[in-house]
């Protein structure tokens, strides 16, 4: 069980963690803290219950136009949940017509997504007060993009701490199937975009990316589909993103 | 991502603030935009993530 030691003026205080009470106070707990899953609009969420085998309870977009399939279990995690939502994944990747309907369903839904209907992939989120490291291991082969993400809870009186870890492989050599995630590059954005708004991009990017090693910000650049993301651990931060394929913008 | 109160405060003004992500979105002229002009906008935005 882990301690949290909190420096107060008044003296040091030690909390310890604080379970969730059920399933159903975890998960609002979850999307009450909205910045664990701020890059996420949902289209269906319907967190408790009534629903059919192999078809998820909670799925969004997220802001790069992947379909992402939410997955909440207030227990200790293990690999034997990725048979689970791999099963979910491939609802949604062989079921675009019921995302498209999900889509259109949806009234408020955020300007400029850019999705695509008929070509999206993927993302799994699964999220788990624990969750064993040796998931890591089965995620590392599979080819769809799966984030662990742990959240704890610890209580001093009213005030609620929540520490939010995304699970991350070790860096190793790793085994790639063949066909994997997609890489994200220069190459990419050159292929994708028209050239010189894809230079653009590419030199707004790094001129951020001084900026961040200049003022010793420890920020991590990301290279996504539709953006370039500096990211606080699981959060980004700030941007450069596309808007259609000559438009750039920063996004903070 | 920073909050529309506080991006209303920074200069150069957003050309949008998008509710849903809630984020401030600076359209890029390349003849224009300078990217050192961002600094306070990015320092806010770490600051905040960052706790400080």
């Amino acid at each position: 069980m882990a301690n949290l030691l909190w420096e107060t003026p008044q003296g040091t205080k030690s909390l310890l963690v604080t379970p969730f009470a059920t399933e159903e106070d975890f998960e609002k707990t979850v999307f009450a803290a909205q910045d664990i899953l701020e890059d996420i609009f949902f289209l269906k969420r319907q967190v408790r219950g009534g629903n059919k085998p192999g078809i998820p309870d909670i799925v969004g977009i997220d802001n790069d136009g992947n379909v992402c399939i939410v997955e909440m279990k207030n227990v200790t995690v293990d690999s034997s949940i990725i048979p689970q939502v791999l099963q979910y994944a491939f609802w949604a990747e062989t079921n675009p017509d019921s995302i498209k309907s999900l889509w259109f369903e949806c009234e408020k839904k955020p300007d400029d997504l850019p999705i695509s209907c008929d070509d999206y992939e993927v993302r799994i989120i699964v999220i788990a007060p624990d969750i064993l490291r040796s998931t890591l291991d089965i995620v590392d082969r599979i080819t769809y993009p799966v984030d662990l993400i742990e959240v704890k809870r610890w209580m001093d009186g009213d005030n609620e701490l929540l520490l939010v870890n995304k699970l991350e492989q070790e860096k190793k050599n790793k085994i790639r199937p063949v066909k994997g995630i997609d890489t994200y590059d220069e190459e990419f954005y050159r292929k994708e975009y028209n050239k010189n708004s894809a230079d653009e991009f590419l030199r707004y990017t790094k001129e951020v990316e001084k900026i961040v090693k200049e003022k010793g910000w420890n920020l991590e650049k990301k290279y996504n589909k539709h953006y370039s993301s500096f990211k606080a651990g699981f959060f980004n931060v700030f941007g450069v993103r596309w808007m259609g394929s000559k438009t750039i913008t920063f996004l903070s | 991502m920073i909050n529309q109160d506080d991006a209303e405060k920074f200069q150069p003004p957003f050309t949008k603030y998008d509710i849903s992500w809630k984020e401030a979105q600076y359209y890029i002229d390349p003849n224009k935009t300078k990217t050192k002009d961002f600094i306070p906008i990015f320092e806010h935005a770490y600051q905040k993530m960052s706790g400080r």
